[in-house]
């Protein structure tokens, strides 16, 4: 009797709180009041990004994390982190939770183009603005529809196609003849334009394209990988990493290839640089690199994403604010020490006060698109050298 | 005239039933006490009562799912692969028409409910290693299918309202407490679980009953594929994924024993479902990294395993 | 001064939970001595053992062995103090050798340097066979080469490798066929000869008369009486257990069979296993006995004829004509099947008597594919209460109950049922007397109401007593066939099974 009774009680306030939650509209839009976007010294009005981040101590992760949290904070904000391991059914679920907890903009990684339209109602019937980062759009339809949407900030991408195609060349031009590639999962954009931009460039070259693995995210799996294609293919000349989520991705390659002898005379090249990458070179290992887009897509993203929250969007015609960031070449342990020093340091490759002065439209009324893209223009390893150099000891 | 010491000695023997009873309960009742605090109220505010109502709603289906197939002493550890299949295959029902989408995520999760019930009933396979080579075996086709993901118009999104998933979770909840505890089918899965020989000399179908259980837990996982398909409005190979050990934690923590039989309780899978749905949703809220929150899972599943292994009706010799 | 006493037991007391299992036990054992123990399930004699095998501690009281105290902590201690006990149940280990049964937990008698000598085991183990008379046994053989029968025989060398004192037999017997008897009769003997003593449990009043000096009587966890060999009468022994008067036959009373020429089951020229185009036909109202050794096939026709396991050639026909396909379609044409081992295959004990006895019947008890829980209850309630199950409810988990009391449920199910021809394989095994009485009425009683029981037993006073006639197999195919009469002797049975 007494059971029974503890359980209807706890079934009941279950219900009580379920219908509770069924009952209330959403919350009015935590929009901060707009002041007149004048410039005046009225202080930037509070609020909230949300962030579906990954858990990893992987030190080119930290960093992009560190650059938006430093570009969010800038601003006078607070960055609202939520464990996630990107896939589309996560990301759903990470962007619920985050409106429920009240945040004005949303930074996300699509993992999919086909999840964006769930994306825009989620965030428009919500009164969210939401901004992407690393990733174009490429069914033209659902462009459009995300174009059109009011609460699309915009974002920034790279040209992945173009950047396969010139790295496939270099590789090529360094002797490449038969070349084995390792990406991320297919079906994601990035790794569909990435695979597209070699195939340009093997068929333009003419050399064998012999295998692509995707999806890889243990460094156990990578060994594997990197093994068969040792073993199935003694012709092989040339590794090309266009892209992973495993940690510690090149180091573990680069063992397998001296394991088998095979470092230095296997060319090995990567899209998306990280902290290792200065001692392959020096020894000859690695050859080449095409990345540096880590850091800036993200903040530039972020930035695009805070000034519409807060009322002075980048763009005043109420389309999104849609950049092309650059990808940055690497051959040479200098180039790729100074890159860990200033890139991945603790210094953000934009201080709080270059952010202040450069990137906040409700300081500046007189920033606009052309503003960031000169940015953008100008970014370099050299160009993060040259501003941070007496900083960092 | 019982002495003192007798009076003590049946007391405490009534406390020790009473807990060992409604441990599901108290595990609830402490967990939900112990986030509201860890979160400083936060959990059971209004919002987020629905975000732990969607947690529990896709674990909630599984685990009903779950005990039919637990109570007959076996596993199904392809509930997650099932989702993800059906949902793959919804999305492409949804290319020919989007009244299509249900049947076929229904009807792929009643098809290898099917297999699996007929591997495990009439080809004796071990149902841990069959259920686990077959989530094995369907998430490469799934993979190979969907080659990358499949998105599906956002007009099926109206399907992952509230109302919507309240109502079709009552109605399978009671359609499935019906027909545990009082058809003859839930009388056998649990005879079966018992001592499948007496069922058996008792007449009771063995091999029909694994596979009926087998189907029906394919088929409410056929439902979860599809409430995920319309809810992210794409199908990927992610789809799914753990959900497996999302629901069987939740019905351990609910208080199901693994050997099945006559000892399980209908109300292992809910109370165990909602726990895990708050322990979730009080992790996240406290901030906890995701490393962290396996941690804390792994730990609550040791815990609960060890406190409700009920030595009295362990079946030793079999 | 030299104490003759093996062991003397004062005020020993156990409990479990609320329930008293042994209550102030006084029990003194002199050197040289078989004594009996004899009680009815729950009467504490198993916990008395236990205790004294150092498999339970008392809650109070004292034991002295040979004068000194006695307090073991395990078996260990107790075989090394003198005290060694074989089971009922299985009591070796599956994929090892015989002799490392036998030895199993004082291998370091053959370990030197942490090497174990098998061979030196071995031989040990086959001196220990041979002197039991289990010669027959190979200690290399991995255990689970031998039979049921075979297996115990390697306890008993177990037990008897520390040259026991007092040596515990519990309940062992029944498992035994006359072989096996036979040899442990002439092992207690040695033991009693030699000086020591044996501590005798059986259910079996014929067994007990004959084997023992002296009987002690337990009921409800206290000693009722001790009796010497010359006082052995067993009306007394009856009562002294159950406490009243045992009124009336143990078996029928009647002395001539009866029954219809009408053929309800009938297994025509199967053959199955060890059954060689065995046919046999059990008709209308008749209580058929199926008798035979240990292995004959006896227990595998009842299998058969239940449609638990498909003959290789020939059938088995109910009414004459329709086909047993299988046990489903048995069980749905009113064939109840009661195997020999309970816990097993007949019931399931981590299950409720409601659950149990409801099972077969359930759609008879539901309406519109749905089964109310109060049905069920009053079903489960009013067959219980017919066969008179001791439990506190319908709800309670039959793990709890005694073996008669399991038994009583296994039954209820098929009365519940309503099944015409019921097969009852040993149904009276491991039973105590007055649940055994209590099982032999019912089934005289289903007979007077016209329903056909194939009995089948390894007790020939049972088959004696209770049927219509009798068929003897012997390694598979029918050797006798015996009716009902008043001059039918154990020996005339027994001539045709060996």
């Amino acid at each position: 009797m007494k059971s029974r009774v503890l359980a209807l009680v706890l079934v009941l306030v279950l219900t009580a709180g379920l219908l509770a939650g069924c009952g209330s509209q959403p919350a009015s839009t935590s929009e901060p009041s707009s002041t007149a976007a004048t410039g005046t010294s009225s202080a930037i009005p509070k609020f909230k990004i949300g962030l579906p981040w990954w858990t990893s101590t992987d030190p080119s992760i930290v960093s992009i994390e560190n650059n938006i949290k430093t570009a969010v904070e800038a601003a006078g904000g607070e960055l609202v982190e939520i464990d996630s391991d990107m896939t589309a059914d996560s990301l759903i679920d990470n962007i619920t939770e985050l409106i429920s907890r009240g945040v004005n903009g949303i930074l996300l990684m699509p993992a999919s183009d086909s999840m964006l339209p769930t994306v825009d109602e989620m965030c428009s019937s919500a009164g969210v603005y939401y901004a992407t980062y690393f990733r174009d759009i490429l069914d033209q339809g659902i462009k459009d529809q995300i174009f059109a949407s009011k609460y699309y900030a915009g974002g920034c991408h790279e040209d992945d196609q173009q950047c396969a195609y010139d790295i496939t060349k270099s590789m090529v031009d360094m002797g490449v003849k038969n070349l084995c590639v390792v990406n991320i999962a297919k079906g994601d954009t990035s790794s569909d334009l990435r695979d597209a931009g070699v195939k340009k460039a093997v068929d333009e070259t003419g050399i064998n394209l012999l295998n692509t693995t995707y999806s890889i995210t243990t460094q156990t799996d990578m060994t594997k990988t990197i093994e068969s294609y040792i073993a199935a293919y003694p012709e092989m000349d040339g590794i090309l990493l266009a892209g992973t989520y495993c940690d510690a991705a090149l180091p573990t390659i680069e063992k397998a290839l001296s394991d088998h002898n095979m470092a230095g005379t296997v060319k090995v090249g990567r899209i998306d640089w990280d902290t290792t990458m200065g001692d392959y070179f020096a020894s000859n290992s690695f050859n080449v690199a095409y990345g540096g887009q880590f850091q800036i897509d993200p903040m530039l993203s972020t930035m695009i994403l805070i000034n519409a929250v807060i009322g002075t969007p980048i763009n005043t015609d109420g389309s999104p604010c849609w950049l092309q960031t650059n990808y940055l070449k690497l051959t040479s342990k200098e180039e790729a020490d100074n890159f860990v020093k200033f890139f991945q340091g603790d210094l953000p490759i934009f201080t709080t006060d270059e952010i202040k002065s450069t990137m906040i439209k409700f300081y500046d009324p007189s920033i606009n698109a052309d503003t960031f893209k000169n940015i953008i223009a100008n970014f370099s390893v050299a160009d993060v050298v040259a501003r941070h150099q007496g900083m960092i000891s | 005239m019982d002495s003192i010491s007798e009076e003590r000695k049946r007391g405490k023997f009534r406390t020790r039933e009473f807990l060992a009873n409604n441990f599901s309960f108290i595990g609830f009742a402490l967990v939900v006490v112990l986030f509201e605090i860890l979160t400083q109220g936060k959990l059971l505010g209004a919002r987020n009562m629905m975000n732990i109502f969607n947690d529990f709603f896709t674990i909630g289906l599984g685990a009903l799912g779950l005990i039919f197939v637990m109570s007959l002493g076996e596993l199904d550890l392809s509930v997650g692969a099932i989702v993800g299949f059906s949902a793959a295959i919804g999305s492409f029902a949804a290319d020919a028409s989007l009244v299509l989408i249900l049947p076929a995520c229904l009807i792929s999760g009643l098809l290898i409910g099917l297999m699996n019930g007929l591997l495990v009933s009439r080809l004796h396979v071990e149902s841990f290693i069959e259920t686990l080579a077959m989530s094995f075996v369907i998430r490469g086709i799934t993979t190979f299918l969907l080659n990358g993901t499949r998105g599906i118009g956002i007009a099926m999104r109206v399907f992952d309202g509230d109302i919507i998933k309240v109502a079709t979770f009552a109605v399978v909840a009671v359609a499935c407490y019906i027909l545990y505890e009082y058809t003859m089918f839930g009388k056998h899965i649990r005879s079966v679980g018992s001592i499948a020989e007496a069922a058996r000399q008792s007449g009771v179908p063995v091999e029909k009953t694994k596979l009926l259980a087998f189907m029906l837990c394919g088929l409410l996982c056929g439902i979860v594929g599809f409430f995920c398909l319309v809810r992210a409005c794409t199908a990927s190979t992610k789809t799914g994924n753990a959900f497996e050990f999302s629901t069987l934690l939740a019905v351990v923590f609910g208080g199901m024993p693994l050997t099945g039989g006559w000892p399980v309780r209908f109300r292992s899978a809910l109370v165990g479902s909602v726990s895990m749905a708050v322990i979730t949703s009080g992790m996240s809220l406290m901030g906890l990294s995701g490393l962290t929150q396996q941690i804390v899972q792994g730990a609550i599943l040791i815990g609960v395993v060890t406190l409700s292994f009920d030595r009295r009706n362990a079946v030793v010799i079999k | 001064m030299e104490n003759s006493n093996i062991l003397v037991a004062e005020k020993v007391s156990k409990s479990f939970g609320p329930v008293n299992a042994l209550s102030d036990v006084d029990i003194t054992i002199g050197s040289g001595e078989i004594r009996g123990l004899i009680g009815e399930n729950g009467s504490g004699k198993s916990t008395f053992a236990s205790i004294c095998a150092g498999i339970q501690r008392a809650d109070s009281g004292t034991l002295l062995l040979c004068g000194q105290e006695y307090k073991p902590g395990n078996t260990i201690d107790a075989m090394n103090r003198g005290v060694s006990m074989v089971i009922q149940e299985q009591g070796t280990i599956s994929g090892i050798s015989v002799a490392a049964n036998i030895f199993l937990g004082k291998e370091k008698l053959f370990r030197k340097h942490g090497i174990l000598n098998a061979a030196r085991m071995e031989q040990e183990a086959q001196k220990l066979l041979d002197f039991i008379g289990a010669d027959f046994i190979k200690a290399h053989d991995i255990i689970d080469t031998l039979t049921f029968e075979d297996r115990k025989l390697v306890e008993l060398a177990r037990t008897q490798y520390c040259d026991p004192k007092l040596w515990i037999i519990d309940e062992t017997t029944t498992a035994l066929t006359v072989t096996g008897r036979e040899l442990l009769y002439k092992l207690m003997k040695k033991t009693r000869d030699k000086g020591c003593s044996v501590l005798f449990i059986s259910h079996d009043i014929d067994e007990i008369q004959r084997m023992c000096d002296s009987l002690t009587i337990l009921r409800d966890g206290v000693v009722t009486a001790n009796l010497y060999k010359e006082d052995f009468d067993e009306d007394k022994i009856k009562q002294l257990m159950i406490g009243r008067e045992m009124s009336g036959h143990y078996y029928r009373e009647d002395t001539q069979g009866t029954c219809s020429d009408e053929s309800v089951l009938e297994a025509r020229e199967v053959c199955a296993g060890i059954l060689k185009n065995v046919t046999v036909s059990l008709h209308k109202g008749e209580i058929l006995g199926l008798g035979g050794l240990n292995d004959c096939g006896i227990h595998e026709l009842g299998k058969v004829m239940a449609g638990l396991i498909s003959p290789d050639s020939g059938k088995v026909y109910e009414y004459g004509t329709k086909e047993v396909t299988d046990i489903g379609w048995a069980v749905d044409h009113g064939i109840g099947y009661v195997s020999k081992n309970r816990n097993t295959e007949s019931m399931m004990p981590v299950g409720s008597i409601a659950d149990n006895i409801c099972l077969p019947s359930l759609k008879e008890l539901s309406l519109h594919k749905l089964i109310r829980k109060k049905t069920q209850k009053t079903f489960a309630e009013k067959w219980s209460e017919t066969l008179e199950v001791k439990s506190n409810s319908v709800y309670q988990f039959c793990n709890a109950l005694s073996g008669g009391n399991k038994q009583k449920v296994v039954l209820a199910k098929w009365l519940g049922k309503d099944s015409s021809i019921l097969i009852l394989d040993c149904p009276t095994r491991g039973i105590d007397i007055k649940t055994k009485a209590s099982i032999y009425h019912l089934i005289e009683d289903l007979k007077k109401k016209g329903k056909s029981i194939l009995l089948i037993s390894e007790e020939l006073p049972e088959l004696i007593g209770m049927s219509d006639r009798i068929v003897i197999l012997k390694d598979g195919a029918v050797s006798g066939e015996f009716q009902r009469a008043e001059g039918l002797t154990e020996a005339k049975l027994i001539q045709k099974m060996i």
